[in-house]
């Protein structure tokens, strides 16, 4: 393998199993806000790698399965083009794994929409307040987006705090939060800022200090990104500089989901039946069918039990168990019941989900 | 205030350069102007302080969003907090409040594009503008290096917007371009400064070599034989790349490479490394260098040849902008010349793809001007068009709209002729400068039509200058290199706290 990036191709490939087109990991890495890749991602467990390469281009990663494929690491299947890997495929990716795991902190779909704003804002912040303090007022700012500068104006203009106390807080809170990732995470993490006395490093070059894979880097990175907004998260107390940088950025699940979606929500809220909604909305049942499904991936307190009885939800939790794919039709199959429909397979799929 | 004491108070300039004090005059006068001052000669500030005086919205026009970007915030570094970029990457919510306030703003930076949406013309309108600029104005011409179909309207817009004062700026148009610029931009008998294009600190020097290899050890001769800092121009993103990475393999440091293909912030980042001198060396497509303000650029290499003389006086420009003594090599090797043919020649589109095209546009129940994001996906699908060659076939089939589908397919078929032509013609010229036999400066100098004002002794390889003797006399300048910290912490410590805690200590 070239590169951790082939690495990562091979996993979703391992993960979809052949139920998939290489398209599915396309979106998926992408983060496009679809209820197919919404429920995708659960559905294999992928929720980590949602929106982890949003700049990857199509051609990219058909290059990549190209060389895959050329390095007898992939085959295809004949019904339906899409890939499995080969035992050396598999053998080579235990051993990547092994050696680069993902860092179990990356979530992707609990924080893709804030990973961008909250790094901008963070690293511009820090370059403003480091000038400051070194009594330097003017810089070429190393993030150019407009929301981001005015972002940062605000937040200097509205916070009258002493700028070496927000330099210390700033430097408590982050090595307290890097205390916890390994060395090289942090070392990732630090080399990446940008301060008075010298410009952040891209991660090529970090890379090549590091003699690392690049691609590998970027995820060690966004692994740190996610611990911090997981922590900002779950105790804004401790945290409470870096929680004013990302407090405005919305981040709960419901922002995840597709306009379309929402209102649906909107009408479910209001007591519609899904036959009403679908008329309502001049849409087909099947698509209001996928967004009851994407809401019922996206919110752990959405209730099911309105589209089916408890003894189906069993029936169909323990044919799930057994079936050893994902495919709704095995699960069908094994539940052998002509009452229960695909949807509510879905359903109960997408709540089995996160019992694991 | 007169012009000198301005010149000195807001910019801290003790002197004009050559033709500055002409434009600044005879725009104050009231006159169009069209500047043709040579790369790096301080075009902007013929804009800038007019802006003090006048005391009116200076508008600009510039091709490129980096561009820009670059020249606002050099504007910021100088203490300008009145300055304004609108371009299409703002969100719909920050262009209306920009737009609301546009008259509160001293400088007003504008893509072409910006000035096609009619909300902004209005806008526009109701303001009092003292200066309309089209910067980098040789590309309103078909017959420019850099043609950009966006920047053909702007001479309706300047109806539009009553006629403004105006100022056309370049530094590399031919007698044929500045008279097009004129016509376009509907100038009628503009006041003309034109200075040089040749920049008299930059000696030009071609070395031939017999194969790539010979080539990548020359240039990895060449990078180490000055201390200063450095671009290398290639003509494709893979070559930059694998060149940067042989010689980084070879012992070369503090160089690294950019490209169009990179994201936004890595690119910036080597942007700043290198405005920094924290990186030596850049090699990069032609995508890198406009707007770059590094001043003590002294060594400029082509690894490939360029498009033609202009895009080649425009790539080696980024030197010596400090009027220092700096250098321009290029590197040639037999066959050469195919490269910038080929991209020359994707560039445009080919008579099938014009016919194929048309014909799927004309069967469009839309109408060219309503063509969704979806439909140009599609459109361009099925004919495998670039970006450059749908924006350039839709621009020509709305040109001539009014006529009949059969001769708007001819006449865009005849215009990519004549521009296939005039391409070769533009290659063919710059390999005779190449394999020119006397000065090459002066051969410049002709095919500009300009006459030779100073010259410099060291002027270019056929004026016996030596490579190595020169590379070895060039300006020394110090690169700060800066060592990391020992551990993150220390270095983060460094970042947010660093001399203030000591100083802050000292007091408490
Ligand atoms: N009168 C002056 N004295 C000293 N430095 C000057 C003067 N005028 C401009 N400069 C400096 O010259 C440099 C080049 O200026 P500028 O970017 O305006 O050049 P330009 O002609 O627009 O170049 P390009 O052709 O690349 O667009 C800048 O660093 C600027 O600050
Ligand atoms: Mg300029
Ligand atoms: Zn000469």
């Amino acid at each position: 393998m070239q590169n951790y990036f082939e690495m990562i191709v091979l996993y979703c490939i391992r993960i979809f199993n052949g139920e998939r087109s290489v398209y599915a990991i396309l979106h998926m890495l992408k983060g496009k806000k679809s209820s197919q890749t919404i429920q995708d991602i659960h559905l294999f467990g992928l929720t980590n790698l949602l929106g982890t390469l949003p700049d990857i281009s199509r051609r990219q990663l058909e290059i990549t399965v190209d060389n895959l494929l050329q390095s007898g690491l992939l085959i295809t299947l004949p019904q339906n083009g899409y890939y499995l890997l080969t035992s050396n495929g598999q053998e080579l990716l235990q051993q990547h794994l092994k050696k680069y795991p993902f860092p179990e902190t990356l979530n992707g779909f609990r924080f893709q929409n804030r990973t961008q704003s909250y790094w901008s804002r963070l690293s511009l912040l820090i370059q403003t307040i480091s000038h400051i303090i070194h009594k330097q007022n003017r810089f070429y700012p190393i993030q150019r987006d407009f929301q981001t500068q005015t972002w940062v104006k605000r937040y200097l203009a509205q916070n009258r705090q002493s700028r070496v106390e927000i330099g210390r807080h700033l430097f408590d809170e982050l090595s307290t939060l890097l205390e916890k990732r390994p060395e090289k995470e942090r070392d990732v993490f630090v080399k990446r800022l940008t301060g008075i006395h010298r410009i952040g490093r891209t991660y090529s070059q970090i890379a090549k200090e590091l003699h690392d894979d690049e691609w590998y880097m970027r995820y060690l990175f966004l692994g740190t990104i996610h611990f911090m907004l997981q922590q900002i998260d779950d105790s804004s107390v401790q945290y409470p500089y870096l929680y004013s940088i990302i407090k405005d950025v919305q981040g709960n699940s419901h922002t995840q989901l597709t306009n379309s979606t929402q209102r649906t929500l909107k009408y479910l809220y209001d007591g519609k039946s899904l036959e009403e909604i679908a008329f309502i909305r001049r849409l087909k049942r099947s698509t209001i069918e996928d967004h009851i499904v994407e809401l019922a991936y996206s919110d752990p307190r959405f209730n099911i039990s309105r589209f089916m009885s408890p003894k189906i939800e069993e029936a169909i939790r323990i044919a799930a168990k057994t079936s050893r794919t994902k495919q709704l039709r095995a699960v069908k199959e094994i539940v052998a019941n002509d009452e229960i429909s695909y949807f509510q397979i879905r359903l109960v799929l997408a709540k089995a989900g996160d019992d694991k | 205030m007169n012009i000198e004491e301005i010149l000195v108070k807001q910019f801290g300039y003790n002197m004009f350069r050559p033709g500055q004090k002409e434009v600044i005059e005879s725009l104050l006068e009231g006159n169009h102007t069209l500047a043709m001052l040579p790369t790096g000669s301080g075009k902007s500030l013929c804009y800038q302080l007019p802006a003090y005086v006048l005391n009116k919205a200076v508008i600009i026009v510039s091709p490129l969003l980096s561009l820009m970007q670059d020249q606002a915030e050099q504007l910021k570094m100088r203490g300008e907090k009145s300055v304004i970029t609108l371009n299409s990457f703002l969100t719909s919510v920050q262009k209306r409040e920009a737009i609301e306030r546009l008259d509160s703003y001293r400088f007003i930076y504008l893509s072409p594009e910006m000035l096609a949406i009619p909300r902004i013309i209005e806008r526009l309108q109701k303001l009092e503008i003292g200066l309309f600029v089209i910067d980098e104005a040789h590309c309103i011409s078909q017959w420019g290096y850099d043609f950009r179909t966006d920047y053909l309207n702007l001479g309706n817009i300047r109806s539009k917007l009553n006629n403004p004062l105006t100022l056309a700026l370049t530094a590399t148009a031919t007698k044929t371009v500045q008279a097009d610029i004129k016509e376009k931009l509907k100038l009628k008998k503009p006041k003309e400064v034109i200075t040089s294009v040749d920049r008299s600190n930059i000696a030009y020097i071609v070395e031939e070599l017999s194969s790539y290899t010979e080539k990548l050890a020359r240039l990895k001769e060449l990078v180490n034989s000055f201390d200063g800092s450095g671009i290398i121009y290639f003509s494709s993103k893979k070559a930059a790349e694998s060149v940067t990475n042989f010689l980084q393999e070879n012992g070369v440091k503090d160089i690294d490479y950019y490209h169009g293909g990179m994201e936004q912030e890595q690119r910036m980042l080597i942007q700043q490394q290198f405005l920094h001198g924290q990186l030596r060396i850049i090699c990069a497509t032609s995508a890198f260098g406009m707007g770059v303000n590094k001043n003590n650029v002294r060594v400029v290499i082509h690894f490939h040849l360029p498009g033609g003389m202009e895009a080649y006086l425009q790539e080696i420009g980024r030197a010596g902008r400090d009027g220092k003594q700096s250098a321009a090599i290029l590197l040639y090797c037999d066959g050469d010349e195919g490269l910038p043919l080929h991209l020359a020649e994707q560039q445009l589109p080919t008579l099938y793809q014009i016919e194929e095209t048309c014909a799927s546009l004309h069967k469009l129940e839309v109408g060219i001007w309503n063509i969704e994001p979806r439909q140009e996906i599609e459109l361009r699908e099925m004919h495998a068009l670039t970006d450059v060659q749908w924006r350039w076939i839709t621009h020509f089939v709305k040109e001539f709209e009014r006529e009949d589908p059969f001769m708007i397919t001819k006449k865009l078929k005849k215009i990519a002729n004549e521009r296939r032509f005039e391409n070769q013609n533009k290659l063919e010229r710059f390999f005779r400068w190449v394999s020119v036999s006397g000065c090459r400066r002066v051969n410049i100098l002709s095919y500009f039509d300009v006459a030779m004002t100073e010259k410099n002794q060291t002027c270019c390889d056929r004026c016996k200058v030596v490579t190595d003797e020169l590379l070895a006399s060039l300006p020394h300048d110090d690169l700060i290199v800066k060592e990391l910290k020992k551990t993150w912490k220390q270095e983060l410590a460094a970042i947010l706290i660093g001399e203030a805690k000591t100083n802050e200590e000292q007091t408490s």
